[in-house]
């Protein structure tokens, strides 16, 4: 079984885009955090244990307490970095290139997806896996 | 441009005679002690100075002969039986006259008169080379009223840092001006019972100048008598000889205040247009957040709700519309609203009391500061009075009140504190509450910025406190937060401009 984060405050856009995924592969589980703080957390306590490691992380930039931004700043400086191997993927609704500019800089972001995640999207990453 | 002293040639012979004032000029004591030495010297009977004036010989000095008519004087030495005349060449090769000298009876000069005589022309050469400085006297005057016109200071120092001179520009009074020549800043400022702090400064200048050999270059502020700031661009600069031997120092300061004016006023647009893209920047971000998210999710329920075949779950999909379309109307508003107070410049300022205004508020949010526990205590006494449009200050009071309800810590009843100060013609006011205060050390840039939201409350989007900056801002306030979190939160909001009412 896949295991997705998805970091995202947007909760209608976190109920459909699970609909997606689960759509696509039912063999799938889609962990959900509000914002950066409570995935970072999430994180700190599975990163001695790679049978618990995602393998994808989805992350909104725009969020409450902990954004996007600072999430990946946190996300970078964790002890070890364990998580090489996981792909990071930014999913926000903005159209900014200027944040895309920035998040082109950060080696640990693997794409930036503007939403919506679509199914074609979702498969494509699935299969890269 | 000036026009080069005259350079003595064949051409202007006269000319060059008249400007060494020898022409037309009364008798002149250096020449006729010439002529007499020349006499002396050869034992002659008579001796005469003659320039050539045009095509006749002028006569400017003689001894031993009574000159009848200065034209003709060589005629009147014809009748004697030696005469003997060494010419007056200027630079070399200029003709100007003759040292003549006259003897009745015949007679031979020896080697040594005629050499003596050679010697008395070029000391007479001498003696006019000595009087250009009082031709260009009028080229001096030029410089000089240059020097004391130009609305520059200049001054020229010695190599110990003695002042040589000082133009009025430097020192307007014509005494000190006087006083000053051949002291120092030392000097100087114990004369006029001065700090030495500025003569110790510039003499660690004077002394970087004479070490490196560079110039140097500062600017500086003076207040005048008037209080106005003028500033001035100074430099200092070393001038070498030839040998690169250091001869002078020449200080020079001009008042550059418009320009820094200028400068001073582009750098404050170029911050508030720096500050403005910023913003921009800001609000696109959150344009394309906030309005472009809930479309987003309106396109993916659309979707959905077709591609759907249970009736139930396309029922369940429809009510999720809902929320979304009205958080989308909420957003398109506030963020108009947002623009607008922007955009709005001639804002009139309305005679507001304050304590009518929150009441309006309060009554409004009865229902929310209720089901907090909320109570409100204002003392506005400092100043119960405020000059500011309305709207902006209902929208103030309904932000900071509505942000201390959604943020009141579970643990404690909410309290809000309002109170104001009057400072000079401004008026503070102060809006505390004891809620779940903010972590300003993580948050602190990030507070009045459009979409910054830092709790856990569904559907907030981070417009208010930007929306309430924004506001202050269009009529000249500040808006400043000190808070920790769990020890609330302060807002202090300064209005400028608040004496006219007393007035």
């Amino acid at each position: 079984m896949k295991k997705f984060m998805l970091i995202d405050d947007d909760e209608i856009f976190v109920f459909l885009t699970k609909k997606t995924i689960l759509k696509v592969s039912a063999d799938v589980e889609v962990q959900v955090f509000a914002d950066g703080q409570q995935a970072i957390s999430h994180l700190q306590c599975i990163a001695g244990h790679t049978n618990l490691f995602p393998d994808a992380i989805f992350l909104d930039l725009n969020m409450p307490v902990m954004d996007g931004w600072e999430f990946l700043d946190e996300y970078q400086k964790l002890e070890d970095f364990p998580f090489n191997e996981v792909p990071l993927y930014i999913v926000s609704s903005s159209i900014s290139p200027y944040e895309m500019d920035r998040s082109a800089g950060i080696p640990v972001v693997t794409e930036f997806i503007i939403k919506p995640l679509v199914k074609e999207k979702f498969l494509e990453i699935l299969e890269n896996l | 441009m000036i026009n080069p002293s005259p350079t003595p040639d064949q051409a202007n012979t006269p000319a060059i005679l008249h400007l060494l004032g020898i022409i037309d000029a009364e008798p002149e004591e250096e020449f006729d002690n010439i002529v007499r030495l020349a006499c002396l010297l050869t034992t002659a009977q008579a001796a005469t100075l003659t320039f050539i004036n045009q095509d006749r010989n002028l006569c400017k000095s003689a001894t031993g002969i009574d000159i009848i008519n200065l034209e003709i004087a060589d005629q009147q030495l014809s009748s004697y039986s030696s005469i003997y005349r060494e010419p007056i060449k200027f630079h070399g090769n200029l003709l100007l006259g003759h040292l003549t000298v006259a003897f009745i009876q015949p007679t031979d000069l020896t080697t040594g008169q005629m050499e003596g005589l050679r010697l008395l022309s070029r000391q007479l050469v001498n003696l006019l080379q000595m009087r250009l400085p009082v031709v260009n006297r009028s080229v001096r005057d030029f410089y000089e009223s240059i020097l004391n016109n130009i609305p520059t200071d200049i001054v020229v120092f010695d190599t110990e840092h003695r002042y040589l001179f000082a133009n009025p520009g430097a020192i307007k009074d014509e005494e000190l001006r006087k006083f000053i020549i051949g002291k120092d800043d030392f000097e100087y400022a114990v004369y006029r019972k001065r700090d030495p702090a500025i003569a110790i400064e510039r003499r660690a200048q004077f002394q970087e100048v004479k070490d490196t050999g560079n110039t140097i270059s500062w600017e500086e502020n003076q207040k005048t008598a008037e209080g106005n700031t003028i500033t001035y661009l100074r430099r200092m600069f070393p001038v070498h000889d030839g040998q690169g031997r250091l001869v002078m120092v020449i200080g020079f300061g001009i008042d550059i205040t418009e320009r820094k004016e200028l400068e001073n006023k582009q750098h404050k647009i170029m911050e508030q247009l720096g500050v403005q893209h910023k913003q921009s920047i800001d609000f696109c971000n959150v344009v394309s957040h906030n309005l472009r998210g809930p479309l987003i999710n309106l396109g993916m329920l659309a979707e959905f709700i077709r591609e759907s075949v249970d009736p139930g779950e396309q029922q369940l999909l429809i009510s999720k519309m809902e929320p979304v379309i009205d958080n989308l109307k909420s957003t398109f508003n506030e963020l108009v609203e947002s623009i607008q107070v922007r955009e709005e410049t001639d804002l009139k300022m309305d005679e507001l009391n304050l304590n009518a205004c929150l009441s309006e508020t309060v009554r409004s949010l009865f229902d929310e500061l209720k089901k907090a526990g909320g109570n409100i205590h204002a003392d506005f006494s400092g100043a119960p009075v405020l000059y500011c449009p309305q709207k902006y200050l209902s929208s103030i009071f309904h932000n900071l009140i509505t942000n201390a309800i959604h943020y009141h810590s579970p643990d404690r009843p909410l309290s809000i504190k309002l109170s104001t100060q009057t400072k000079k013609n401004t008026v503070v006011l102060t809006v505390q509450d004891n809620g779940q205060g903010i972590d300003l050390l993580k948050h602190k840039h990030n507070i009045f910025k459009i979409g910054k939201v830092f709790h856990r409350r569904p559907g907030a989007k981070g417009l208010g406190l930007f929306m309430t900056k924004t506001q202050v801002e269009a009529i000249g306030g500040t808006i400043w937060v000190d808070s920790e979190p769990d020890h609330g939160a302060i807002f202090s909001i300064e209005f400028v401009n608040q004496s006219f009412g007393a007035l």
